[in-house]
């Protein structure tokens, strides 16, 4: 082991990791940036049905709802502050079986203030459209790959504008495990001949 | 020219037409039996054949599986048929070998048949023959030296061209009693003899040059090519010059049939040799390029197609051998004959159906069709020989008067009576 | 733009104009020309190969064949004959660990390249081999369509490899297919005599021959095509991928590619360091089929898993 012998030395192993720290964030930084910048993608599955996540999640009308709703209907619970504990959804969004690592809670990834966004572990919001960020803080070698084309789909052109699928138009987030789907047809032995059959 | 020697030449081709219309329209019953018969082949093959000009080559059993089948095999069958007329040609003007020399005329005619029905063959397998000129020089994009089918329509052809040329000159020499000018044909002759092995040779490349067909990719396929060619070839011919000597006035030697015999003898042993080396190479190695053999000789995954037809063969060319081997059967007719049958139809079912078809079985990608011909497919094929067949036939009537001196130019000395 | 086609009038040029002359001069003269030998007819015979027609004949015949292709499917057609892109230099990428073999590709490809539906042609043929062997004899071909990814199995597409060395091309006697400067091995239909000495020569099982008339559903052709891709086929000649000339011409992806629904198949320049198939190349372990014969293919494998 080398000895600190200085203060020279402690002061310069201090700067130091200052400033790497301060890179990487500086780098996470331009991640976000290229992130909305390069990678063009087609609109989330999600906008097709639930979106926008806060026409129910509204913050504006919480603690409102008892005097309307009289404290009886379904969506008058939902408008009450967000329950953070992890618990089983039954009333709401109870066909979501999520089957996605150890990790189990919706708030883990979606923001609790602003549904219609997602939370990176930091705290910060992105959109939907940026999901492969969320993606990317655990499959780095994944997202990656999905950067550079090596893994996942794109459509347009191999020379100009293209879109970059999401991990989740093939991957449900809930339970990212490929599903199977059905397989086309078998091609037709060659006929023989049509001399004797006009199959 | 004098008006005299005009009229005269004048009156000597119509003379000649006059006797090869004679010569083509009279002979005896079974002449016109045979002659019948083959018109009939190749009706039905032009019956056939409207088959394949209507739905196209659908009618065949060949597919993008196998993509060669009957038409190719033959071809590669007759192309050895055609070069191994040379065999004739070596005796009979290099070392002087009388006997044969009467007979090489009539290898050469073979041989030209045999093109004939190899480019009619060539012909029928194309998906669009009416763009035939595609390949020819100047006004096509021939692609030549790369590709080995320009090659072989190269030589083919000018095969076709160095047989006319050396039978017509020694032909007419005959007819109008003019001593055939040494200078002038041995040297086709000698280019003939290069030429014909060229013509195999170049033919075996034609399959052996691919990489994607281990079965054809060996080297010792020209020189089996040449062996089996060189036996199949001549034993046709002793064949066809028995008949001749039987039907016509030609005399042929015993001593000439025993010669080519020996021909025939020596190229089958090498011919099952290079076989043994081929089988012993490929199966002792291993590996996947054996698949082709084994589908052959074994059958593969349970196809097992062609099984009986190699075996057939090589018992064929085994027996065929030893009875040309064996001093008491290679000198007695019977058995003679039965070996010249026997190593006919043992090259054609090696070489028509067990060369070309396992080329393709199984595809690069190991999948396994089994080809066999359809019926119009074989009728179309049988038509094909049918008219080789009768071209030699035809090309006989006329070559066999003139070499025994029954016919002759108008006025010659030694005219003698049909 | 470079463009490779277009010479100047060539000795064949005029020979065959010749040619053309005196054969309707001929047909002409007895006055039957035109009923037994329709112009069209005529003029695909004389047709000049493709590399050899100057700017004006290309014109000709695609207008030629448009009017022919609309007499024949009853729609409108666009014909073109885009020249490869400069610098380019097309590969091909295809990720065994994720492909799931559901055959997608195969109808994506019969689809957008008017491949014969009676007789069935399809030039990608999908493998299905047990997970440890490599063996295409012991491969399937015929698989049943099922729920797949199948356990116990992988898949392995296999079309046309393109390759830098192609064999077909080596062997081809009319120089009917020829590679592109852009690494397309492309085909002439109309040049094309239907002799299949290319199929015998291919490692890879790639190409397909119009053993009879091809039939598509009118309602189902592609309509987008190029001279040397997708244009319909006539009976007689021989067919294969050409990594979708008719797009990939145009910039855009092969069909196969798009429509992969597990994003197994990659495509791009590889002269271009950014793209995928670069990245693909520099950043996994790929491997060729039949590398052995040397024919170098540029449609890598490989597993990213």
């Amino acid at each position: 082991m080398v000895k600190l012998r200085t203060k020279k030395q402690i002061r310069f192993l201090l700067i130091s990791l200052i400033c790497l720290v301060v890179s990487i964030e500086v780098r996470a930084e331009q991640k976000v940036q290229e992130g909305q910048t390069v990678f063009p993608v087609p609109p989330p599955l999600v906008y097709r049905e639930l979106f926008p996540c806060q026409a129910c999640h509204r913050k504006d009308l919480r603690g409102l709802s008892s005097q309307i709703y009289g404290g009886k209907s379904y969506l008058g619970k939902y408008l009450r502050a967000p329950d953070p504990r992890p618990r089983i959804l039954v009333r709401m969004h109870g066909n979501i079986n999520l089957k996605h690592g150890k990790w189990h809670w919706c708030l883990n990834c979606h923001s609790t203030d602003e549904r219609n966004y997602l939370r990176l572990i930091k705290g910060e919001l992105i959109s939907f459209e940026e999901s492969y960020l969320l993606c990317g803080q655990c499959h780095g070698t994944i997202y990656r790959d999905w950067k550079w084309g090596i893994h996942g789909r794109r459509v347009g052109q191999w020379n100009g504008k293209k879109l970059y699928l999401l991990c989740v138009h093939c991957h449900d987030p809930h339970s990212p495990k490929y599903r199977k789907i059905m397989s086309e047809d078998p091609p037709r032995p060659p006929s023989y001949g049509r001399w004797e059959s006009e199959d | 020219m004098p008006k005299k020697e005009g009229t005269k030449l004048i009156r000597k081709v119509i003379h000649f037409f006059s006797q090869v219309k004679d010569r083509l329209l009279k002979g005896p019953p079974i002449y016109y039996v045979w002659v019948l018969f083959l018109l009939a082949l190749i009706g039905i093959g032009v019956w056939a054949y409207g088959y394949q000009f209507k739905d196209g080559l659908a009618i065949t059993g060949m597919t993008d599986q196998v993509s060669w089948g009957l038409y190719i095999g033959n071809f590669t069958f007759l192309v050895g048929v055609a070069a191994a007329a040379v065999l004739l040609i070596i005796p009979a003007y290099i070392y002087n070998f009388g006997p044969i020399r009467e007979l090489a005329v009539l290898g050469e005619i073979l041989a030209i048949s045999a093109l004939l029905m190899c480019l009619l063959f060539v012909t029928l397998d194309l998906g669009h023959p009416q763009r035939f000129w595609h390949i020819l020089p100047f006004i096509g994009t021939p692609n030549f030296p790369s590709s080995l089918l320009i090659w072989d329509v190269l030589v083919l052809n000018g095969y076709l061209f160095i047989s006319l040329a050396i039978s017509t000159y020694l032909l007419v020499g005959i007819y109008l009693e003019k001593k055939a000018k040494k200078w002038i044909y041995m040297p086709v002759v000698l280019l003939s003899i290069p030429w014909a092995i060229g013509v195999h040779i170049v033919t075996a490349y034609l399959f052996n040059g691919l990489g994607a067909r281990p079965f054809w990719n060996t080297a010792i396929l020209a020189p089996r090519f040449l062996a089996s060619a060189f036996s199949s070839g001549p034993a046709l011919c002793i064949i066809i010059f028995q008949l001749i000597r039987k039907f016509t006035k030609f005399k042929v030697k015993d001593e000439a049939l025993f010669k080519i015999a020996e021909i025939v003898c020596i190229a089958m042993g090498i011919n099952l040799i290079f076989l043994g080396a081929e089988v012993f190479k490929e199966l002792y190695t291993g590996g996947w390029h054996i698949a082709p053999l084994v589908y052959l000789f074994a059958g593969l995954h349970g196809y097992t197609g062609l099984v009986k037809w190699i075996w057939t063969a090589v018992i064929f060319n085994c027996l065929g051998f030893l009875l040309f081997l064996i001093p008491a059967t290679k000198k007695n007719f019977v058995s003679f004959n039965l070996a010249c049958i026997l190593i006919v139809v043992g090259v054609w079912l090696e070489k028509g159906l067990g060369f070309v078809v396992p080329g393709f079985i199984p595809t690069p990608l190991g999948e396994i069709w089994e080809y066999w011909p359809t019926m119009p497919e074989v009728l179309i094929s049988v038509g094909v020989w049918g008219a080789g067949l009768l071209f030699y036939t035809l090309a006989l009537k006329i070559v066999i008067p003139i070499e025994t001196g029954e016919m002759r130019v108008l006025g010659a000395s030694s005219v003698q009576s049909i | 733009m470079k463009t490779e086609y277009g010479n100047a009038m060539s000795r064949r040029t005029f020979l065959k104009a010749g040619g053309i002359a005196s054969a309707s001069l001929a047909l002409g003269g007895c006055g039957l020309g035109e009923k037994l030998l329709p112009g069209d007819f005529l003029k695909e015979f004389v047709q000049s190969h493709f590399k050899e027609m100057r700017p004006d004949e290309i014109k000709e015949v695609k207008q030629r064949l448009q009017k022919q292709y609309q007499k024949k499917y009853g729609r409108e057609f666009i014909l073109g004959t885009e020249p490869p892109f400069p610098d380019v230099l097309f590969a091909y990428g295809l990720d065994l660990s994720r492909c799931i073999g559901c055959r997608r590709c195969v109808y994506a490809c019969v689809q957008e390249n008017n491949q014969s539906r009676r007789p069935q042609i399809q030039w990608i043929r999908v493998l299905r081999f047990k997970k440890g062997t490599m063996n295409f004899e012991e491969s399937e071909h015929y698989y049943e369509a099922g729920m797949v990814p199948k356990e116990g199995y992988y898949t392995m597409p296999i079309q046309c490899q393109n390759c830098e060395n192609p064999p077909c091309v080596k062997v081809c006697p009319t120089k009917a297919t020829w590679k592109e400067p852009d690494g397309i091995v492309v085909i002439d239909y109309n040049w094309c005599i239907g002799c299949r000495y290319c199929m015998a020569a291919c490692p890879y099982w790639a190409r397909r021959f119009n053993f009879a008339e091809p039939e598509i559903p009118t309602e189902e052709l592609n309509t987008n095509l190029h001279y040397l891709g997708n244009r319909p086929r006539m009976r007689g000649v021989v067919e294969k991928c050409t990594f979708c000339v008719q797009r990939t011409r145009r910039g855009r992806y092969p069909a196969c590619v798009e429509v992969c629904p597990v994003g197994a198949r990659k495509f791009g320049n590889i002269l271009d360091p950014a793209s995928e198939i670069s990245l693909v190349l520099e950043n996994q372990r790929v491997f060729r089929l039949k590398e052995d014969l040397d024919t170098q293919p540029k449609f890598y494998y490989f597993f990213s898993i």
